[in-house]
């Protein structure tokens, strides 16, 4: 693991514009889309909602009828709990 | 297609996609590279504290995630709005960063993996990320999937 520059990193200041501003859209508007989008993935692009459904792919196809690639979106699942599930690998002094 | 590799650590061998890691928000921090583990059961991207740390990011000024729940228990964690970059292809998401220092744990969850298929044979050592274009050429359509 290292700390070095992105070397694909072209148009960086632009593409983080634009996902700082889909991030702020998204946490500004958390608590209206927690009320509408409960448990739902929701797609974040050009300061909208431009997917949303509990399953992944039926939001990637409302994506995909903008024009939008998948990896153009700010994603995130909406989860009703706050409780989100990894798999961890916790340190076996430690379990 | 985006190529992982295989690593052995303690005996074990575990699958791994080299990420590169940039924070929007905080532009004037150093991009880290980081292996994630590709863990086919976690939801979420999720890097421990100790990887955020190197990247310099201070965790008490993130917001609140939630928790996370794993196999060792449940832990406390905060996100960050996250550029993760691998091979030319980038995305955006709201990375995780677990607040426990009880688990080094980095792993690549289905929300980057979702976008893909996964071909891993550890026979071969190959770890690899299809896109629908690629899984298209595999003449797989026969195969349905089981209900």
């Amino acid at each position: 693991m290292s700390i070095t520059r992105n070397p694909c990193s072209d148009g960086r200041d632009n593409t983080f514009q634009e996902i700082r501003e889909n991030g702020a859209y998204f946490l500004a508007n958390y608590d209206l889309l927690m009320a509408r989008y409960p448990n739902q993935w929701v797609a974040i692009h050009g300061q909208r909602v431009a997917g949303a459904a509990a399953d992944y792919f039926e939001a990637e196809a409302q994506l995909k009828a903008q024009g939008i690639a998948h990896n153009e979106a700010l994603w995130e699942y909406m989860a009703a709990d706050r409780n989100y599930y990894i798999t961890s690998l916790w340190d076996s002094d430690d379990a | 297609m985006l190529r992982g590799h295989f690593s052995s650590e303690r005996g074990r061998i575990w699958p791994y996609l080299r990420c590169y890691l940039e924070f929007p928000n905080a532009p004037y921090l150093e991009g880290l590279e980081v292996d994630l583990l590709v863990d086919t059961g976690a939801d979420r991207t999720t890097i421990s504290r100790e990887t955020a740390e190197r990247a310099r990011l201070s965790l008490d000024t993130l917001p609140d995630g939630g928790t996370s729940t794993g196999v060792g228990g449940v832990t406390a964690v905060r996100t960050v709005l996250t550029q993760l970059s691998v091979q030319g292809y980038s995305t955006a998401l709201w990375l995780r960063i677990l607040e426990s220092r009880h688990t080094s744990a980095s792993v690549l969850g289905r929300d980057f993996m979702a976008g893909f298929a996964l071909f891993m044979e550890e026979r071969t050592r190959r770890v690899l990320f299809l896109d629908a274009d690629e899984v298209a050429g595999l003449g797989l359509d026969g195969l349905a999937a089981i209900p």
